[in-house]
């Protein structure tokens, strides 16, 4: 079984290649192709949704169930709640032992995992095709059927509470760092894992409740990939989900954030062996017009070696080591982020002025034919590279679902690319605001200038 | 690097195909004239194409006196010709959107590069 850090599943087109979806080929431009050729949505009685993409190529088939459940249900002084109940989903039911699960799973060749992000929580088994209608029977009986016990729930509280130490990088702190500054009232200011001090504070009635609120069919989508038989996928799907009753309530939706009206800075000491300048701005989520030119945008920026930033920061003058960037997208707004590694040598004060000059030059000024269609392959070619296997195609196929709404966004995204502008690119690097930024020095212990001496600041 | 005849060319329509052929989408194997293996295997289904370039030239082959040689000239593959710089054969990819790699291994250096169909 595999666990996926909630740091890399918060990641957006440009890394991940997370979206999905079929639609008419008409969206999808010359080659007609579509990431989720064929696809199609069936509800059953109980409210549950089947996402089905056949494909008959394919030489295994993935299950997957992903719950509305994840950290931005999260309350104050009860954080990381969604996390920690991905772990215990795997604690048995009436039908199955601890464990037992997951041991099924590899018993028959399959892979299986689990991961919780902000929006929601994602369990998933990838099996040969004879075996689907196995990874049905166990999803459909811990989607009402677990057990859960205050043994259990002490365990896993164990486990997790290094978990976040282990798998988060500078980076990926970083980023929740510039979620909280940019997240005043909405829980996507609390990180995926929750706060530390929150872990002991949950109770076994906490998680009854959250089970009871936030499992269940009526809210739930199953997404299956891969090579099957639809109809026969959704006659299983019939036999095991559809007796199953919903008892969840969905609560009020998360507070919305006030417009920013200044830049907000921090400096985190101790967090970095060398200077990493992170920047970030609240943006629009996927569902937005401006998004497709957001992810070209950030391409323009910072990928490739003739990257705008790139270019500024680490090949023209040695500013900095490596410049990197995304677009982290959640369901109820995006964060657009840029993180410089300082040279050791090199200002602080010059490096974060240069990087700022970049980003307003794209909402004033040229950008070349040439630039903007690079900058569009980069996008276009990072979703069509993501999706070489089927858990791929399956995770982006419930992401587009789970965060749009739409199975068939990513074939729509990719046409609204194709077709961005070098008007459409202004009008995203105009949102990057230097009114709305939140601007991160992670720095080394003791306030230094990195491994090497003789910098300023 | 080896004569022609020992060095086989993959192409794929995209990385998945490898693995269909467990499932009875053999791949078309031809020999050039000139001894070169291309193995074309068709897969419409991601409008991307996959090339692999298998070299014999791996650590495997190093002489005791060639110790390192197989990855430094297999990182060599990616700076550049006698035609293009590595800048410019940098930028040519980067435009496309490609990647590109090239690495040793034990029996095989391996050249690979992934982009869209279109652009083959």
């Amino acid at each position: 079984m595999k666990r996926i850090p909630p740091v890399l599943a918060v990641a957006s087109l440009l890394i991940a290649a997370p979206v999905s979806g079929h639609a008419s080929t008409a969206a999808t431009g010359p080659a007609g192709a579509s990431t989720a050729p064929g696809a199609r949505i069936v509800t059953l009685r109980n409210g549950l949704r089947l996402l089905l993409a056949p494909d008959s190529l394919a030489t295994a088939v993935d299950v997957a169930v992903w719950y509305d459940a994840g950290s931005r249900h999260d309350r104050a002084g009860k954080t990381g709640i969604a996390h920690l109940f991905e772990h215990l989903m795997f604690g048995g039911s009436s039908r199955y032992g601890p464990g037992e699960h997951g041991r099924l799973v590899r018993e028959e060749g399959g892979q299986s995992g689990a991961y919780a992000a902000a929006d929601f929580t994602c369990f998933y088994e990838t099996l040969p095709p004879d075996d689907l209608e196995l990874a049905i029977r166990l999803e459909a009986d811990r989607m009402t059927g677990l057990r859960i016990t205050q043994k259990g729930v002490d365990e896993e509280r164990r486990l997790v509470a290094g978990e976040r130490a282990r798998n988060t990088t500078e980076i990926g702190r970083g980023l929740e760092r510039l979620y909280a500054m940019a997240f005043k009232v909405h829980p996507y200011r609390w990180p995926v894992y929750g706060l530390e001090e929150d872990l002991p504070r949950l109770t076994l009635k906490d998680c009854l409740d959250f089970y009871r609120a936030h499992f269940g069919p009526a809210r739930a989508v199953v997404t299956i990939v891969g090579n099957f038989d639809p109809d026969q996928a959704v006659a299983w799907a019939k036999e095991h989900f559809e007796p199953l009753k919903d008892s969840g309530r969905p609560g009020p939706p998360p507070p919305s954030e006030e417009p920013q009206t200044g830049e907000r800075r921090a400096t985190a000491p101790g967090e970095s062996p060398s200077r990493i300048l992170m920047v970030g701005w609240r943006v629009p989520p996927r569902t937005d017009p401006d998004w497709p030119a957001l992810s070209v945008l950030q391409a323009l920026l910072t990928r490739g070696r003739a990257a705008r930033l790139d270019r500024a920061l680490v090949t023209d003058q040695a500013l900095c080591l490596s410049v990197q960037g995304d677009m982290s997208t959640r369901k109820d707004g995006s964060l657009f982020f840029l993180a410089a590694e300082v040279s050791p040598r090199a200002d602080s004060a010059e490096v974060e002025a240069r990087l700022f000059d970049e980003v307003s030059r794209v909402a004033s000024g040229p950008v070349s034919a040439e630039e903007l269609e690079r900058a569009r392959r980069q996008v276009e070619t990072s979703v069509w590279f993501g999706l070489p296997t089927t858990r791929a195609r399956a995770q982006a196929l419930g992401n587009s679902q789970i965060l749009t709404g739409d199975a068939l966004d990513l074939d729509r995204q990719l046409g609204r690319i194709r077709t961005c502008t070098a008007e459409d690119l202004r009008r995203a690097a105009r949102l990057l605001d230097p009114a709305r930024r939140e601007v991160l020095w992670l720095m080394p212990a003791g306030g230094g200038q990195g491994e090497a001496t003789g910098g300023q600041r | 690097m080896k004569a022609p005849w020992r060095v086989a060319v993959l192409l794929a329509a995209l990385a998945v195909a490898i693995v269909s052929r467990a499932w009875g989408a053999a791949p078309a194997v031809r020999t050039l004239e000139n001894g070169l293996t291309v193995a074309v295997l068709r897969d419409s289904r991601l409008p991307i194409v996959q090339i692999q370039i298998l070299v014999p030239a791996g650590t495997a082959q190093e002489s005791d006196r060639e110790h390192g040689a197989a990855p430094l000239v297999a990182s060599l593959l990616t700076r550049g010709t006698t035609s293009r710089s590595a800048d410019g054969f940098t930028a040519e990819v980067d435009d496309l959107g490609a990647t590109i790699s090239a690495e040793a291994g034990v029996e095989y250096a391996t050249l690979g590069a992934t982009f869209l169909s279109r652009d083959f």
